[in-house]
């Protein structure tokens, strides 16, 4: 980079034959790297013939392997592919860096701002692609809750939603998961699922995947391959490929085949997806997008205009000056695949009302037109998106006109001006009639701004007949236009001939094929890359400068398909080729300034700690906060590292036994429940045991009761029925209730008839009858008659027939009802009531006092007294 | 009207515990039922007024919280572009300076301002991109390459703003706030222009431009402890795998992740905080172009209010004003501009009327700003008066493109550490770092020191300083 503006310094360099100019240019791109710096400072000599082989080029080396962040367009685009939301709302704006978003994507970060942005947006999509339950169920293709009958958080059925979550990561992070990603994401689906349901478990387990890095940010970083040296995995480069032509992440044909192995190590497989993806619409948006960029497009947008001058500039004139320019690109690179340098030359317009008025076509002109012959108009140059966006508000501008053909359609250097430069062009001798062109004349009579001026301002000429808005005109300033211009030695008027002149400049090809890898591999190439570049536009000029054709040759090239080590820091130009001393946390080494990264220090680097006895990340501790998950007869445990050995696992701690398929007392057998299981259950999943059960209004009334009936013998292990629930947590929207096994309890099919025997006020007729205290005499009576104990019921009923429960194991008490009354108000034989919820409760109590786990009744009353049956752990009373 | 302060408040302990055991479900009637009520205790109204400081939440002398807690600290930076005419904008005076022409609007706020001239960048290569890494950074700028048309550079570290973000990191929900009035127009130079506060090289922290997107970050939603819980849950496991991947890229990687990290947790810090009680009734528009021209007056005045109520509600201790860019296009319609200001800077002749009027026009700017956070009480004071806000540009002249003689402004009395009504001249050309570090002690930013290599200063002007 030292070379080129010093040699554009030299007068024979700004005035000479276009050889030496063109020479000169194309160096601009090339950083003197060690000994290359020497050659290129002396340089001048060899290059004046335009004989490239004269100065040796570096020799190629690959970009560092870096995370790319998703710029916008790509975030929305993956967050469709994966959900299928399309975002509207607001996102990190792009970085724009030499040009191009991609390649400011390759440095940034998340500021807080963004980062919330971000997350507002992953939650935004995630709630819009999960509106409802329903919507869960959908996307997991099972139901998210298991059975309904399950305590919390064994009620969320993870393993429904496991294979769900596994599939989703893959796709959003574009890779397959490693050890223990899986784990993680299931963990938060289960802990966010066990406070608040599958729908916000769903939601915050998609809004985590949208969050995290490897959806932020393409992480490609390549395999090692040699000393310095990574390639592009299959799956990398599918995503490489994807994001470069479609702006949008791999769809399922290349995902396929980045799966099967069949893409880094061939080439015709490479080219073929590359066809295909080419055809896309996400591809040509893509390209639209670099074509927007390459030529400032969307400064449209934001540019001033003095409206008093330019009434008519409206927000759909801007527009259309746009579209043109995009109509133009679209016909001659998407459309036709047609040699690129038309785009230079084209005589076509695509017009609407306003633009059809500005160009001065005949009123109704609408779309495909011929521009007007005599206005010298043609190619990009001759078009008001472009003459405008360079232009100032209330006069034109030669200079940023030219600089746009200079640097973008040339790639040419315009050195900074230097600090302290005095920037007005008003001397002493200010003519009030001169014309701008005559103004811009001192840029090149004073030294100070003619070495970078004379590179802008006589390209800029070309456009002085079109005004600030692009209109045609005769005029500037009362004189007549003179819009000749010069461009590297080739003479001409107008922007047609200008257009002419830019599409035989010999640097035309090589800037087209820098300005496509710089999006391509999200970098600015360096002195290392020059090779490529030169290579790519040989590769364009020989395809008949079509841009297809360099689109597949930067795909096939070794820039986009290998990467060197990651960098350690940005360095300068200045420092480029330099050396500097580095470490790690293993050592110490060396490092190089290349193509503007320190990279390749030479220090071992860092592992992962294993349990191996060894400090392989080098903090000095060995093994140090080493844990691995495993597996026992009581449930998931950690085992941990030390001294290179991983201890025993250690599971959870001896527990009761719980119908989980572990075997939580350790006592050998697996889900050996005792008779009688306490159970919490949360409102939501009760009701899910019948429909009529509202637990927020009437918890234990008999709906809700035959909901936990229900829950229980769903439960497994051998569980039977439940007891009416024994207490509710309103704050927390629960009930605790418990399930009955078969050492507590024996189901008993009966019908009315027979229970009639042992009570004659309960028979079947009316719900009222069969839920009565003479119904509950009769079962008690029943089961007391089958040797069964007591019993209490109907869990069922269909026709005459009714469901009892005999509970084998409980004792009898005859308690008053004046000790059922302190215990709960209302359960009363005189002034309350001697069945339902409250008299459920004080039993439960009453047999708790009694060292029981709970119980039911009143099995019997008589005298003021009840009589109740308690149940233990199934072995009596505790 | 709710008597709730306005001030950052944890969430009461019993929301705080994070997904215990058994803890309420967010769906169904019922449970909305409860957060509706929850809302109410923690947030009040939604249409309550902002208020400052009431004299009943004061200690009796009217300089602390009557918990006991210190009034905040806050540190500021006000920005514009093009420079000033310098033959139009030092005052005259020193204790109890007259203002210049271009000072002129900000004459009733002359004993809560100090002015600081004769300074000068010492680190100055090129015209704009030098003075505004030099003010904010206190060094060069890092230059990314030269390509194309000009330099391509950013910030070498972290910005001033930044710096005082560290030093009161935790006492608000927002650790620092970022507002943009005049839009970008620029080029791709890099980050150095577009942006001002950055967190080190090519990490910019984007300045927000639309008002009402900036009063629903502060003001428009409720504290939500039921979503807030599971959001820090995803926030946690992004953090997990955001230290997995740390582990595969470079160094140069491993400062953008980190940078990730300080993000999440600087999200993680709101969501444990409620601004409920600082909600405002007005939303305000949005500003579009009318009729071609840019609502500069509008905007800032919007943007002035939100910053002056975010202030007021300690919704953040430090903030940045992006009032026009580094070579800003800005166009000047109100004071007859026809283009964009940097224009205008290269081809008005002298003594450039229009330039000078646009520069006394952005002074106007800067006052409604600082009168608002004036007629703002706190305490037995202003907000202003707890305020140090660095007010400056990139460079003195957009004519010469001078950086000798640097305007710089520092508002606000400090809670008393600023003396204010100062002007101060350099009697040895200083560099500009001298100023800003002043303004950072203003703050209560007690760093030794400010910049690096030929920008270093760890002297402050102790005649703006009591």
């Amino acid at each position: 980079m030292r070379a080129a503006p010093l040699r554009l310094l030299l007068p024979l360099a700004l005035l000479g034959a276009l050889a030496g100019c063109g020479e000169a240019l194309r160096g601009a791109g090339k950083g003197p790297g060690g000994a290359d710096g020497e050659e290129g400072a002396d340089g001048g000599e060899g290059g004046v013939d335009g004989a490239d082989g004269a100065e040796p080029l570096a020799p190629f080396a690959p970009l560092p392997a870096t995370l790319h962040r998703l710029t916008d367009a790509q975030w929305r685009a993956a967050a469709l592919d994966l959900t299928g939301v399309a975002w509207t709302g607001p996102l990190p704006g792009d970085y724009a860096l030499h040009g191009y978003a991609s390649v400011g994507a390759a440095t940034l970060s998340l500021s807080p701002l963004e980062l919330e942005q971000v997350e507002a947006a992953a939650w935004g999509v995630s709630e819009a692609a999960l509106p409802d339950l329903a919507a869960v169920e959908a996307a997991l293709g099972c139901a998210p809750i298991t059975a309904p009958g399950a305590a919390p958080p064994a009620a969320l059925d993870v393993g429904c939603a496991t294979p769900w979550l596994v599939a989703r990561a893959t796709q959003a992070w574009r890779r397959p998961l490693v050890d223990g990603e899986d784990d993680a994401l299931v963990a938060l689906y289960a802990e966010v699922g066990a406070e608040a349901g599958p729908l916000l478990a769903a939601r915050a387990a998609l809004a985590s995947l949208l969050l995290a890095p490897d959806f932020l940010f393409r992480v490609d970083l390549g395999q090692p391959a040699a000393p310095g040296l990574r390639r592009y995995s299959d799956a990398e480069l599918a995503s490489r490929l994807s994001f470069f032509l479609t702006d949008g992440p791999p769809d399922a044909a290349l995902a396929a085949a980045a799966e099967a192995g069949a893409l880094a190590g061939d080439d015709a497989a490479l080219l073929e997806h590359t066809r295909r993806l080419l055809e896309t619409p996400a591809a040509e948006a893509a390209l639209r997008r670099w074509f927007a960029q390459t030529v400032d497009l969307d400064r449209v947008d934001t540019m001033d205009k003095d409206p008093t001058l330019f009434p008519m500039l409206d927000d759909s004139l801007r527009a259309e000056m746009k579209e043109e320019l995009q109509a133009i690109f679209a016909d001659v690179v998407l459309e036709r695949d047609a040699d690129l340098r038309e785009l230079l030359t084209t005589e076509r317009t695509y017009v609407g009302p306003g633009l059809a008025a500005l160009y001065g076509l005949p009123a109704g002109t609408l779309g495909w037109a011929d521009l007007p012959p005599d206005q010298r108009r043609g190619g990009l140059l001759g078009r008001a998106g472009l003459l405008a966006a360079q232009a100032a508000a209330d006069r034109t501008s030669p200079t940023h006109r030219g600089r746009l053909v200079r640097t973008r359609l040339l790639c040419g250097t315009v050195p900074a001006p230097p600090a302290g430069v005095v920037a007005s062009l008003d001397g002493e001798a200010a003519d009030p009639d001169q014309t701008l062109r005559e103004r811009l004349g001192q840029h090149v009579d004073d030294p100070a701004c003619a070495p970078c001026h004379t590179m802008m301002d006589p390209i800029g000429f070309a456009l002085e007949a079109y005004d600030p808005i692009g209109a045609w005109r005769s005029l500037d300033n009362g004189q007549p236009v003179d819009d000749s211009f010069e461009l590297d030695g080739v003479p001409g008027v107008g922007a047609l001939e200008l257009g002419a002149a830019v599409a035989a400049h010999p640097d035309l090809s090589a800037c087209v094929a820098r300005n496509l890898l710089r999006q391509g591999v999200g970098f600015r190439e360096g002195a290392h890359q020059e090779v490529e570049v030169l290579a790519l536009a040989a590769d364009l000029e020989s395809a008949g400068q079509r841009l297809r054709a360099l689109v597949e040759a930067v795909v096939l090239s070794e820039a986009f398909r290998t990467a060197s080590e990651p960098a350690s820091a940005a360095c300068t130009e200045d420092e480029d080729g330099q050396s500097r001393a580095c470490e790690t946390a293993c050592g110490a080494g060396v490092e190089v300034c290349r193509d503007l990264w320190w990279t390749g220090c030479t220090a071992p680097a860092p592992g992962l700690e294993l349990c191996d006895g060894e400090d392989n990340d080098c903090d000095g501790e060995i093994d140090e906060e080493l844990v691995r998950s495993c597996a026992t007869t009581r449930g998931d445990g950690l085992a941990t590292c030390a001294e290179g050995a991983w201890s025993a696992c250690a599971g959870p701690p001896l527990g009761d036994e719980a119908c989980d398929g572990l075997d939580n007392d350790e006592d050998g057998v697996i889900d050996d429940v005792p008779g009688v299981m306490p159970l919490t259950i949360s409102f939501d999943e009760l009701v899910l045991g019948h429909a009529s059960c509202d637990p927020w209004t009437d918890p234990l009334g008999p709906a809700c009761y035959a909901a936990a009936n229900r829950l229980c013998a769903a439960e497994g292990c051998g569980l039977v029925t439940g007891l009416t629930p024994a207490g509710v947590d309103l704050l927390h929207e629960r009930v605790s209730l418990h399930c009955l096994g078969p050492a507590a309890v024996s189901v008993v099919s009966t019908t009315y008839s027979a229970l009639a025997t042992q009570h004659g006020g309960c028979h079947g007729g009316t719900a009222a009858a069969r839920l009565g205290p003479d119904c509950n005499a009769a079962m008690s009576r029943s089961c007391a008659a089958w040797g069964l104990g007591t019993g209490f019921g109907p869990l069922e009923n269909s026709g005459d027939v009714a469901i009892v429960a005999c509970t084998t194991g409980a004792e009898v008490f005859r308690v008053p009802y004046v000790e059922l009354a302190l215990i709960e108000p209302g359960c009363d034989d005189v002034n309350g009531e001697r069945m339902g919820s409250r008299c459920n409760y004080a039993i439960h109590r009453a047999c708790i006092d009694r060292g029981f786990t709970t119980g039911h009744g009143p099995i019997e009353n008589y005298m003021g007294d009840a009589w109740i049956a308690c149940i233990g752990d199934g072995e009596g009373a505790l | 009207m709710s008597t709730t302060p306005p001030r950052f408040r944890p969430l009461p302990a019993h929301l705080d515990g994070p997904r215990a055991p058994g803890g309420a479900r967010p769906h169904g009637a019922r449970t909305l039922d409860r957060r509706t009520v929850l809302r109410g205790m923690l947030g009040g109204a939604a249409a309550t007024i902002a208020l400052p400081a009431l004299d009943a939440m004061l200690n009796p002398h009217g300089e602390a919280w009557a918990d006991g807690g210190a009034l905040p600290d806050r540190f500021g930076v006000w920005f514009w572009g093009n420079g000033v005419r310098p033959d139009r904008w030092v005052p005259s005076g020193t204790t109890g300076w007259t203002p210049s022409d271009a000072l002129a609007p900000l004459a009733a706020l002359v004993p809560f301002m100090s002015v600081v001239s004769g300074c000068e960048v010492k680190t100055a290569t090129h015209p704009h991109h030098s003075g505004m890494t030099a003010v904010m950074t206190g060094q060069r700028y890092h230059q990314l390459g030269t390509t194309r048309d000009t330099i391509v550079t950013t910030f070498a570290a972290q910005s001033v703003d930044q710096l005082a973000a560290d030093w009161m990191t935790g006492l608000a929900p927002f650790r620092s706030l970022e507002l943009g009035v005049t839009r970008f127009r620029g080029t791709d130079e890099g980050s150095t222009f577009e942006h001002l506060s950055h967190n080190g090289p090519n990490s910019p922290n984007p300045a927000e431009y639309e008002p009402s997107r900036l009063y629903d970050r502060l003001f428009g939603l409720p504290a939500d402890p039921q979503r807030d819980l599971v959001r820090q849950s995803v926030l946690d496991s992004v953090q997990g795998q955001v230290r997995l991947l740390e582990r595969r890229v470079g160094a140069a990687d491993r400062v953008r992740l980190e940078q990730h990290l300080e993000s999440v947790r600087a999200l993680e810090l709101r969501l444990g905080a409620s601004a409920g009680s600082c909600t405002f009734s007005d939303r305000p528009g949005s500003f579009p172009d009318r009729d071609g021209r840019e609502q500069i007056t509008e905007r800032n005045a919007a943007m002035s209010e939100l910053l002056t109520l975010a202030l007021a509600c300690d919704l953040s201790r430090v903030f940045s004003v992006l009032f026009s860019t580094a070579g800003s296009g800005a166009v000047f319609w109100e004071v007859g501009a026809t283009e964009g200001l940097h224009g205008t800077c290269h081809t008005e002749a002298l003594p450039q009327p229009i330039v000078h009027a646009a520069t006394t026009q952005t002074m106007g700017y800067l006052a409604h700003l600082l009168q608002r956070l004036a007629d703002t009480p706190e305490g037995t004071g202003s907000v202003l008066d707890r305020c140090s806000i660095l007010c400056t540009t990139e460079l003195t002249d957009g004519y010469t493109h001078s950086n000798a003689d640097f305007p710089l402004l520092i508002a606000g009395k400090g809670g008393g550490r600023l003396r204010g009504g100062v002007h101060y001249r350099s009697p040895s050309a200083q560099s500009v770092s001298d100023a800003v570090l002043t303004a950072l002690r203003g703050a209560g930013v007690d760093l030794p020191s400010f910049g690096a290599d030929a920008g270093l200063s760890s002297s402050p002007i102790s005649a703006l300083l009591t």
